[in-house]
């Protein structure tokens, strides 16, 4: 049963998909730092809006607006 | 004396441990309730939300008021308020779940086919599962709240974002032609969309998926693969 990152939504369910491979950890190797702690929000909105870019082709100003709606639901960014 | 004392103790301490035990008794059967309310009320969030989904997926988004959903969901009219504000909470969270479902189901089915073609394949199985509510939210989603426009955005660079890990590994192979990411999404996508959007030309009823998803891959398939 996969759990959802609390970042991004990404379905994990590998140890490798959460954070240093910690099963323990409710957010992603995607929104990690390389110290394993979890991105803040400018670091994530910065991230996803690079990632829609990068697999829609969309302008960044797009892309960042669907980011934030993204952001929005989820639990790590709730009320931000 | 020492005995009326004793039995004096004792009632004290009865009528204590029978105050606990109510009190214990009481907290129980508060936190029942609790429980039996909070998964009535999931349980009933859930039938708005499957009911809203058929309803979108027969009707399309724009013909179906909150009067129908409430209907179908067996609730009242002011009940379904209870559980969203507006109707465009409810459009917002139904294409919500319909985003959760496709991103776990595009991330488990990659899982275990790792070619192109097989994510391609992957992809369609999920649309097909969805593909009456999928149609319908294209067709549709200009005229729904600039949310579910995000959303949708947000849908599709997940699966592009599988598509291309499987084009990757084939262009590193020397199966494909070089290709970069977004355009190899978007033309996939778009030869996708142009089919579903317009169902009615490609198919007199049923699934386009079924009669020309393979058809689709093939063509796809054709277009990157280098002739060796």
């Amino acid at each position: 049963m996969a759990t959802l990152c609390i970042a991004c939504g990404m379905p994990m369910e590998k140890a490798e998909e959460f954070a240093l491979g910690d099963r323990s950890r409710n957010y992603c190797r995607f929104c990690a730092r390389p110290d394993g702690k979890m991105q803040d929000f400018a670091e994530k909105l910065k991230s996803l809006t690079a990632f829609i870019v990068r697999t829609q082709g969309l302008t960044s100003e797009a892309a960042q607006e669907a980011a934030r709606e993204m952001m929005s639901r989820l639990p790590a960014w709730s009320g931000k | 004396m020492i005995t009326k004392s004793f039995t004096k103790f004792l009632d004290i301490l009865s009528a204590l441990f029978y105050n606990e035990y109510t009190l214990s008794e009481l907290l129980l059967t508060k936190l029942k309730t609790m429980t039996k309310r909070m998964v009535h009320k999931e349980q009933t969030r859930g039938r708005i939300l499957d009911s809203a989904y058929a309803l979108f997926s027969q009707r399309g988004f724009i013909d179906v008021n909150t009067i129908d959903i409430a209907e179908e969901a067996g609730i009242s009219h002011g009940a379904l308020f209870l559980h969203f504000s507006t109707r465009d909470d409810l459009v917002n969270a139904v294409i919500s779940k319909f985003g959760e479902e496709i991103a776990k189901r595009t991330h488990d089915l990659s899982e275990s086919r790792s070619s192109l073609r097989g994510i391609l394949e992957a992809h369609l199985d999920c649309i097909r599962e969805n593909e009456f509510f999928y149609s319908r939210l294209l067709r549709d989603i200009h005229s729904l709240p600039k949310n579910a426009g995000l959303q949708l955005t947000c849908i599709l660079s997940a699966v592009s974002h599988h598509i291309f890990l499987a084009a990757q590994r084939e262009i590193e192979n020397g199966n494909i032609k070089p290709v970069a990411s977004d355009l190899l999404f978007n033309t996939w996508i778009g030869l996708l969309h142009h089919y579903l959007m317009n169902r009615e030309l490609f198919v007199v009823s049923g699934s386009v998926v079924e009669r020309h998803g393979n058809n689709l891959i093939d063509h796809f398939m054709k277009l990157l693969t280098l002739k060796k």
